[in-house]
């Protein structure tokens, strides 16, 4: 029994060594990883490396599960009901909480998104979840405009929209918090419906 | 969405003619291997998809990021009038208008390549700096624009709109919420008038 538990520790450890070389390689060097550059790194076999995680994709989807772990909680924080000014103020500020953590995973999320099925399926995944939690928080508030409204927030909220500000306008945290709070306080007060929850 | 193929090629002098059709033809092929096969291309992969050899590929680009920075030259420069276009000044809701036409009309023809651009810009240095430096003149534009409209509040508005007219909302519309070319303009040029209308 021994034996058996102390293999499986062994293979753990190795796995995790693997995953962690390709996660180093990904968001510290900014290398795509390879499976010659995870040989490289690791200083294991192609075929012991293959025997733990077949393709590169196999790989990307470990990763998204420890990236997903270890942000859960932040990427699922959504306001409290209240009034809408209040509560569009408290996604920006929730939003950009995540992606400031979450920013070398989603980094390497847009680069692997394009060659890596499973990283694509998980960004589709996520998306979805984030578009349903702001329909919930919004159908109150806009009614038969909902479906409209939720694209522009999801929009302007999204983190293709952190990446401009942050990394194309260098823009620091506040600046871009503003920013974001600016274009959803100028959506919000150009309502023609009726604003019912308020 | 284009292909792609009609932004790769280059003009060339008589005497790089064969070194041109040669660059060409790797050119192409990194976009198949990426687009095709979703593979990241290397030496071996492109010799076999382009079918020059492995050496004269070396000997060409020294490392992938040279050939990274060749591509994004070609397509520069064969993208920079749209590049360049702008509006001309007048009405405030024109400009902003033909603003939204221009940028989307850009995206819309070049998404394919600048796709897989974004994979250059997070692994080299230097596709980053070419991006900043277009990024930056593009910026000094719209606040060449936005300035007899907002005087002092031009700062704040200039880093809006162009949030607003970016490669990077663009692609959020179109291929995460997965939003018709139509449903995108609409959206962009409304909040645009939003955003404006708010000071």
């Amino acid at each position: 029994m021994r034996i058996n538990r102390d293999k499986t520790r062994l293979e753990n450890s190795v796995r995790i060594s693997i995953r962690d070389a390709a996660l180093c390689l990904a968001a510290k060097d900014r290398v795509i990883p390879t499976l010659d550059s995870l040989v490289q790194e690791t200083g294991l076999s192609a075929a012991q490396i293959e025997a733990y995680y077949p393709t590169m994709d196999d790989v990307a989807n470990e990763i998204s599960k420890v990236a997903e772990a270890m942000f859960l909680d932040l990427e699922d924080a959504m306001p409290s009901p209240g009034p809408l000014a209040q509560m569009l103020d408290e996604l920006a500020d929730l939003r950009a909480r995540y992606y400031e953590a979450a920013a070398d995973f989603k980094h390497l999320g847009d680069a692997g998104g394009h060659f890596l099925p499973s990283v694509a399926t998980s960004v589709a995944i996520r998306s979805a979840r984030y578009r349903a939690s702001l329909h919930e928080l919004l159908e109150p508030h806009f009614l038969l405009s909902t479906d409209d409204m939720v694209a522009k927030v999801e929009f302007i909220t999204s983190w293709e929209s952190w990446r401009h500000l942050r990394g194309l306008q260098r823009l620091s945290v506040d600046q871009a918090v503003a920013l974001m709070k600016s274009i959803l306080t100028a959506v919000a007060s150009d309502v023609d419906q009726p604003v019912l929850a308020e | 969405m284009g292909s792609g193929e009609g932004v790769m090629s280059v003009e060339s002098s008589n005497a790089g003619v064969d070194q041109e059709n040669v660059r060409e033809k790797v050119r192409k092929a990194v976009f198949r291997l990426m687009h095709d096969d979703r593979k990241i291309p290397d030496p071996k992969n492109l010799s076999e998809k382009s079918g020059v050899s492995e050496d004269l590929i070396n000997q060409m680009y020294p490392t992938i990021e040279d050939l990274a920075v060749d591509i994004t030259d070609v397509l520069d420069a064969n993208l920079a009038p749209q590049y360049e276009a702008f509006p001309e000044p007048g009405d405030l809701q024109d400009m902003l208008a033909e603003l939204i036409e221009i940028r989307i009309n850009l995206y819309e023809e070049t998404a394919f390549v600048r796709t897989y651009g974004e994979v250059s810009e997070h692994m080299f240095p230097k596709i980053r700096e070419k991006r900043a430096i277009r990024d930056g003149l593009f910026r000094a534009r719209i606040f060449d624009m936005l300035q007899p409209h907002f005087g002092q509040k031009t700062d704040d508005m200039a880093a809006q709109v162009e949030a607003l007219v970016s490669w990077e909302f663009w692609r959020h519309m179109r291929n995460i919420q997965r939003l018709s070319e139509e449903k995108t303009r609409r959206i962009i040029g409304n909040l645009l008038q939003q955003v404006v209308r708010a000071p």
